[in-house]
């Protein structure tokens, strides 16, 4: 796991470019400023935590980089590509796990996975390794076969695991990702997290909860009306002083 | 090339499986076969027993002319003789005016009478609501089950979020409008095209095959037509689709679209153009026809044309006396004064037909805000069973007419005297020679040539609603 803000080297001495970067960004819908001049790298590896209340700007940087949205000035790449210029191939190399991962009421989990992982590029996935997939997100081999209708939110947001992991993205973006789950469901969750960012995912997780971003991120950056108010890494921090920090920024 | 096949095809296999796992979509589909076939079948019983009823009529009249007892030939031709139009093999899928335009004319001397006894006159209210026939299934009940089909594919896509979560994957929006379209289009053409089979099936073991092959153009390009207009019904709902924020509104604002194409804009159109051009009646246009004879054959403009004809006969044949001639007088001036009515006739029909044609004109306006109009002008034209064809067959009536009152005076002025005309009689002899009505429809060509403006007009509307889609999907902010 990448722990701090620096590219990781390869041995040709060139730095791969990064899973995830804004350079410059801002966005505004009218006189509302959502985001300013947004600076943000998420290097492989990295589970950084984007920390602000409602309407700090976080879920305007995921669509930013979703490119659902166009800055109005600035540049936002994924894997050194930006994402304005090459809309459909940066999107090969995200994956995007929503506050409610969105299935189809009426196909079963392992249909909405063979459906979504097809359409993202890896059409020829046999059923067991999609299987797989879902077992390693934490689903039941049971559950798997049943209509997502039945699903809880916890389960939804398992197959939207699982269909970041059988996409094989290079970078994952997450907006309020464990936002109604319970604890244990939380857990799990983050967990998973963990799991991918070891295998070297570039992750963004747009998120309130201080003690998930504490506990998961390897960098939290915290918003405030559309700027990036500060940054730190986690590994130095304790819960205390992350709330400590939050509450501070919020107040000033 | 952002359209992918493999996934076009992903796209239209998830949409069948999730259009074949909606109970309320799976209903509406089998009520919509179930009413198509049955009007398939209805529509061919139907008008075999018509058609049945036709031949027999026919030969009852001509066998009451035939077997008319001996009498003067003007006398026979005001007695005159009933033809039958003759049903299309097509009208069995679409009645068009059939119902309102009539059945029989009478011919006699001198006038020509319009085609009667329309099957409306001994109707209830209830046929102004139209009839079930294949056609209407398809041109209203057809676009109702597309729009069901395919008005949620985008929106409620995208108030459940799945749309977003597609378009995360780098999914091209195009791609994903050809796929649902796809996926809509197999739906329905697995719906309709058993059906479809049916009614083919019936007509094939009905009228034979050399029917079905004689007819196979027009089948073809009736199948072309019909699946350009559920097309059209198909891109439409999902441009709107794309549009809307919600279900919901796609399904209010394509429902209201459909009835103002399929109820609103058919009536007022027919409205604005009864009352713009209106036609005289029926009894009016005959009236004002035998006035017009009356007053150039039989009046003093006649009587000096009788005086100026009788001179040239005589200074033909070079005689000073009628009653020397070669020929009877009568008969010349009988043929003379028909040929004069014929005229009269023309001049007074080509107007009717001419405000029969600006009415059209007027509804075909119309089209261009509403794709039914245009879809049933063709499909009625395609049918046979258009205005065009009605007035094909009521001008070959009144040909046949002439040339059935010539047989009558050409005899008289053979065979009967100048100085004892009324005493002579015509017998079965002269009755056979009367020739046979053989109606043959307009070709192909001449339908297309009629109907070219139709089809331009629902060609102008797929263009439009491909593009309307195209523009929907490709807009920055589809997934919101």
């Amino acid at each position: 796991m990448n722990s701090g803000d620096g590219e990781h080297q390869t041995r040709s001495g060139e730095s791969p470019p990064l899973p995830l970067q804004a350079i410059g960004v801002s966005k505004s819908y009218g006189e509302l400023r959502a985001v300013i001049n947004l600076d943000l790298r998420v290097c492989a590896g990295d589970i950084y935590c984007l920390l602000g209340p409602n309407g700090a700007g976080k879920t305007t940087t995921i669509n930013l980089f979703l490119n659902f949205t166009r800055p109005d000035t600035g540049t936002l790449r994924i894997g050194g590509l930006d994402v304005t210029v090459h809309p459909l191939r940066t999107k090969d190399r995200i994956a995007y796990v929503p506050e409610q991962v969105m299935l189809y009421r009426s196909l079963t989990g392992l249909e909405n996975l063979r459906y979504f992982t097809a359409l993202s590029g890896n059409p020829r996935l046999r059923k067991d390794e999609l299987s797989g997939f879902l077992e390693r997100a934490g689903l039941a081999a049971e559950a798997a076969n049943r209509r997502v209708g039945t699903y809880s939110k916890g389960m939804r947001q398992k197959v939207g695991i699982a269909m970041a992991m059988a996409k094989g993205a290079d970078a994952l973006l997450l907006d309020e990702p464990t936002s109604g789950l319970d604890p244990k469901a939380s857990n799990e969750f983050s967990a998973l997290l963990v799991q991918l960012a070891n295998t070297g995912v570039g992750i963004l997780m747009a998120t309130h909860d201080l003690f998930r971003a504490r506990e998961t991120g390897t960098r939290v950056g915290i918003m405030r009306h559309g700027q990036l108010v500060t940054e730190l890494s986690t590994q130095s921090l304790g819960h205390a002083d992350l709330e400590q920090i939050y509450l501070q920024h919020m107040h000033d | 090339m952002p359209i992918e096949l493999g996934a076009i095809v992903r796209i239209a296999r998830k949409e069948l499986r999730e259009i074949a796992r909606s109970g309320q979509l799976r209903w509406a589909a089998v009520i919509v076969s179930v009413l198509f076939a049955t009007s398939l079948l209805l529509g061919w019983r139907g008008q075999q027993r018509i058609r049945a009823e036709r031949d027999a009529a026919e030969q009852v009249a001509r066998a009451q002319w035939d077997r008319q007892p001996p009498k003067n030939p003007h006398t026979a031709a005001h007695y005159g003789m009933y033809l039958f139009k003759p049903r299309p093999i097509l009208s069995y899928f679409d009645e068009g005016i059939t119902r309102w335009a009539g059945v029989s004319v009478y011919l006699v001397a001198h006038i020509q009478k319009t085609v009667a006894n329309a099957a409306a006159e001994d109707a209830t209210t209830a046929l102004r609501f139209g009839t079930l026939s294949p056609a209407s299934v398809l041109q209203l009940f057809v676009p109702l089950l597309v729009i069901l089909l395919a008005s949620p594919m985008f929106a409620v896509e995208r108030e459940r979020g799945t749309l977003k979560q597609l378009l995360s994957l780098g999914i091209h929006p195009t791609t994903l409008l050809v796929g649902k379209a796809t996926g809509a289009a197999v739906a329905l053409l697995a719906l309709l095209l058993p059906a479809l089979a049916v009614g083919i099936a019936i007509m094939w073991i009905g009228a034979g095959t050399a029917a079905v092959v004689g007819h196979a153009p027009r089948l073809l390009l009736m199948a072309a037509t019909y699946a350009a207009y559920a097309t059209i019904w198909l891109l439409l709902s999902l441009a709107i689709s794309a549009w809307a924020k919600t279900g919901r509104a796609a399904l209010v604002s394509l429902m209201g679209f459909w009835l103002f194409s399929s109820i609103v804009a058919p009536r007022v159109g027919a409205d604005v153009a009864k009352h713009a051009f209106r036609p005289p009646v029926a009894v009016d246009l005959e009236a004002q026809i035998l006035n017009e004879i009356g007053s150039r054959v039989y009046g003093q403009r006649g009587a000096q044309r009788v005086a100026v004809m009788e001179a040239q006969v005589l200074a033909q044949y070079g005689v000073e006396r009628v009653e020397d001639l070669p020929i009877s007088l009568i008969g010349a001036q009988l043929q003379a004064g028909e040929d004069t009515a014929a005229v009269i006739i023309d001049e007074h029909y080509d107007r009717l037909w001419a405000t029969f044609e600006r009415q059209h004109a007027t509804v075909r306006v119309l089209a261009l805000a509403a794709p039914f109009i245009a879809i049933r002008s063709l499909s009625q034209g395609l049918a046979g069973t258009d205005v065009a064809h009605h007035r094909h067959f009521a001008q070959a009536a009144e040909q046949y007419r002439r040339r059935f009152v010539r047989v009558l005076n050409d005899d008289i002025t053979r065979n009967a005297s100048n100085t004892d005309y009324a005493r002579y009689r015509g017998d079965v002899d002269l009755w056979r020679r009367a020739p046979t009505f053989s109606y043959a429809p307009p070709p192909l060509r001449e339908v297309l040539r009629n109907t070219a403006v139709d089809a331009m007009t629902l060609g102008g509307w797929l263009v439009a609603s491909l593009l309307a889609a195209v523009l929907a999907v490709r807009r920055g902010s589809l997934a919101d």
